[in-house]
């Protein structure tokens, strides 16, 4: 029996560090590669200023598709601030996805809105549509208010691409703040690129405790709690090194449902957004670039670097578990519906490289790190545990995850440096020491449950209730 | 529960398993990397503020010194320059900031003062450290260069920037369009007898930007691009025909009425609309149930613009019913033709919806 398990704990001891050496070599290239992703960025940005074509009457117009559902507290605010989005052409449309609170009243009284028979067809199948309407004041020109029944967030953007005018869409969070150039920055990639371009994305930051004036980010701040500063670091992640460096090498899976750009036909094509699954953003852009793959025509999805929305994050436990719990549950499914692509060299770099990356990195890691710690108890409980080795591993590991985060700050402050002040430095540096003790188990754990809850057929996105972000010139109205 | 015998002290690495002399090795170069980005950190931050206190001063003195050069009469030119000449610019920095601040006041002023700036530019000695930077190599200092060059209208020998009309970078391609766009007294658009990579939308409306704001002489015939090897070269060509109105140029837009490639059609087809020919209707209306989804969308723009009802009933025999985005551009546009039955053309279309689903 003894030698047995010495057999086991020998092999599993081997595999935990080849998958740990692999993990790590994969983020040691995407950091490499996002280097010079972003390197180039800057070196393009140097002596080019695009703004003056916000002039030009030969941009394509966009259709901005805003879900909402329960937005009562800001919606007006928020539809404002969109109204003052600076692009030559665009329309807003804001879809009510049956809210139960008084949105709509809201919007009625605010924007003078008036039912309108406007002729529409269902491209994607969708829940009802209770009414179509546009604004009395030729000062909202732009707006299209939709209400409909219930259906989610997938369902109440597939009405906005049923609906609009354009054949350009972008999909937004709407509370979420845009720059005043985002439009015309993740439009760019369509218009400046040999290829066909399908969708762009751009980077998400982090709005909790930013000051904000009409719509309008006027001065970065780190967040007050940590929950929310330690997504200030996975955002840096995430963005300036995942993608980044998925879009060097075109091997993008995912456009963040916050803010993403797509080719209406080619959404339309694809099937819209599937209704079934919690993680649509992903998995619409995955369908896509399958679609694409499969007729063979050449096509791309274009990233840019810079921070062009900034939207409120979980700043509580309980939501942040819930949101994760999602995140997995939604991988997941993306992972299984499209499973075909997988070592599949039909799909070159996306069956390759970037469905394996996402399966054993992304939806895999917590999974093999929650065994990992059920094998550390096994080895505790039969006695089998060496500590020496254990606080050597997990040193190891403690400061790859250290270094992983300082590289991602070294990231920020080489490219945009947006929060100026040198005590967020420190105070980053100090939550980056903290997180792979505090949050990152807690993370894991909701990976873990996302997981539990899959194979339990739960499919519902859970609360995702926000603390709304701070605006100065609201907290004096009020 | 720690193996004393492994930890006693003192112990060397050959003491430990080679597992441990494993996790040690990783500890030792994780934290070294951590620690070296953060010192680089602390050096980015550090390098930043010094570097963006030397901007700040560089460009405050060259705010005073631009706008006595430039609105001062009793400013000592000559001395004046000199002087700045030997005691601000000395590093690249102060050098790329003065480059910059002239750019910058450059694209707001016009005429006269404009041109001082110009001059101002090459006195300054400006011009020939812009020339080591369009040879440097480097595809984003050569694109730099040649956007200076261009916005100060300073002429170098064409070969010097015809090697990058083809490059393979986007940027230093566009730069240089924009060059020979900007510093051309007539024929603005030579350069694209020279071009053999495709133009993107981008450039295209970099160029035609440019050929609105920056282009003071005659506009060239466009028709000349027309048969041009590059289809977004002909593409361009056909939209500017219709832009600048040139009526003359309908005749040779009508063979790309039967044109195999979609994007030329499209773009004849919204041309020739614009232009208001006469002609088009006949021309595409027979034969629209054998075009594909966009160009059928273009022939409905085309109906909705100088058409008339009629014609767009032509139209509607050649929509089939599964063509719900034809069919609702069709009722769009008949409820324009007919506003008094806009809401007959609704219901009717929402019940035939039904029942068709």
């Amino acid at each position: 029996m003894g030698s047995v398990l010495s057999q086991f704990t020998e092999i599993a001891s081997w595999l935990f560090l080849i998958y740990g050496s692999i993990i790590s070599s994969g983020y040691l290239f995407t950091a490499i590669y996002s280097l010079i992703e972003i390197r180039d960025y800057k070196r393009r940005n140097n002596f080019e200023d695009d703004i003056a074509l916000l002039q030009s009457l030969n941009l394509p117009a966009i259709s901005i598709l805003a879900p909402a559902f329960n937005e009562g507290l800001n919606i007006v605010e928020n539809v404002r601030s969109l109204l003052t989005i600076n692009y030559p052409s665009f329309e807003i449309v804001i879809i009510n996805d049956g809210s139960s609170d008084n949105s709509m009243e809201l919007l009625f009284a605010e924007y003078e809105l008036e039912k309108k028979d406007i002729l529409y067809h269902n491209f994607v199948e969708t829940k009802d549509i209770k009414g179509i309407y546009k604004s009395k004041n030729k000062a909202f020109k732009n707006l299209t208010v939709v209400d409909k029944e219930n259906g989610g967030k997938a369902d109440a953007l597939n009405t906005g691409i049923n609906i609009c005018q354009n054949s350009v869409i972008c999909c937004i969070d709407v509370d979420c703040i845009l720059e005043n150039d985002a439009m015309l920055k993740l439009i760019k990639p369509f218009l400046n690129n040999g290829n066909k371009v399908i969708a762009s994305g751009g980077v998400i930051r982090v709005a909790n405790s930013c000051v904000i004036e009409d719509g309008r980010i006027i001065e970065v701040k780190l967040p007050d709690s940590f929950v929310a500063r330690v997504q200030v670091l996975e955002y840096f992640r995430a963005f300036l090194m995942g993608r980044m460096a998925w879009s060097r090498v075109d091997g993008l899976l995912l456009i963040s449902g916050a803010f993403g750009m797509f080719d209406k036909q080619i959404v339309i094509e694809a099937g819209g957004y599937n209704t079934n699954t919690v993680g649509e953003d992903m998995e619409l852009l995955v369908r896509m670039r399958r679609m694409m793959q499969e007729r063979k025509i050449p096509y791309t999805v274009g990233f840019v670097p810079d921070p062009l929305c900034w939207t409120e994050v979980p700043q509580t436990w309980k939501v942040l578990q819930r949101q994760r719990n999602r995140w997995t549950r939604g991988t997941a499914e993306t992972l299984w519906m499209h499973k075909k692509m997988m070592f599949n060299p039909k799909y070159k770099i996306l069956g390759m490289l970037s469905t394996p990356f996402w399966f054993f990195f992304e939806w895999l890691a917590p999974l093999i790190e929650f065994t990992g710690i059920l094998f550390f108890i096994i080895l505790f409980i039969f006695g089998q545990v060496s500590w020496e080795v254990f606080l050597t591993f997990f040193l190891a590991v403690y400061s790859f995850a250290i270094l992983f985060s300082v590289t991602a700050l070294f990231f920020e402050e080489y490219s945009f440096q947006q929060y100026k002040k040198p005590s967020y430095i420190i105070r980053l540096i100090g939550t980056a020491m903290l997180e792979p003790i505090i949050y990152h188990p807690i993370v894991m754990w909701s990976a873990v449950m996302g997981n539990f809850d899959l194979l339990r057929g739960k499919n519902s996105w859970g609360v995702m209730s926000r603390s709304g972000l701070s605006n100065p010139s609201k907290k004096k109205k009020g | 529960m720690f193996n004393k015998d492994i930890f006693s002290f003192p112990f060397t690495l050959d003491s430990l398993p080679w597992i441990m002399k494993l996790n040690i090795l990783f500890v030792i170069f994780f934290l070294s990397l951590a620690v070296i980005f953060f010192i680089s950190i602390i050096w980015i931050r550090i390098f930043k503020i010094y570097r963006n206190e030397k901007k700040n001063k560089q460009q405050t003195l060259l705010i005073e010194f631009l706008n006595s050069y430039l609105f001062d009469e009793d400013f000592d030119k000559e001395l004046e320059i000199k002087t700045f000449k030997e005691n601000h610019l000395k590093t690249k920095l102060e050098i790329k900031v003065t480059i910059k601040e002239i750019l910058h006041f450059h694209e707001n002023l016009k005429g006269e003062s404009a041109r001082d700036l110009e001059t101002l530019f090459n006195k300054l000695d400006l011009v020939e450290f812009t020339l080591l930077d369009l040879d440097d190599g480097r595809w984003f200092t050569t694109a730099r260069a040649i956007n200076a060059l261009s916005e100060l209208s300073i002429e170098v020998p064409n070969d010097k920037i015809e090697t990058y009309l083809n490059e393979s970078r986007n940027e230093v391609r566009q730069q240089s369009q924009l060059y020979f766009l900007k510093l051309a007294k007539e024929q603005p658009l030579k350069f694209l007898d020279k071009t053999v990579r495709p133009l993107t939308t981008w450039q295209q409306i970099y160029i035609e930007n440019a050929l609105k704001n920056f282009y003071k002489g005659p506009a060239p015939d466009f028709s000349q691009w027309l048969y041009h090897d590059l289809t977004s070269v002909v593409e361009f060509s056909i939209r500017m025909i219709a832009r600048y109105n040139q009526f003359e140029n309908i005749p040779k837009l009508i063979p790309f009425l039967k044109s195999e490639n979609d994007t030329l059609k499209c773009e004849a087809i919204t041309s020739l609309t614009n232009l208001e020919d006469t002609g088009l209707l006949e021309l595409i209306i027979p034969n629209f149930i054998n075009n594909s989804r966009t160009i059928k969308l273009k022939i409905l723009d085309a109906v909705e613009q100088i058409g008339d009802y009629e014609d767009l009933k032509r139209v509607g025999e050649q929509i089939k019913p599964t063509e719900w985005e034809l069919r609702i551009k069709y009722h769009n546009i008949e409820q324009g033709f007919l506003p008094e039955k806009k809401e007959l053309i609704y219901s009717q279309f929402m019940l035939e919806k039904r029942s068709e689903i």
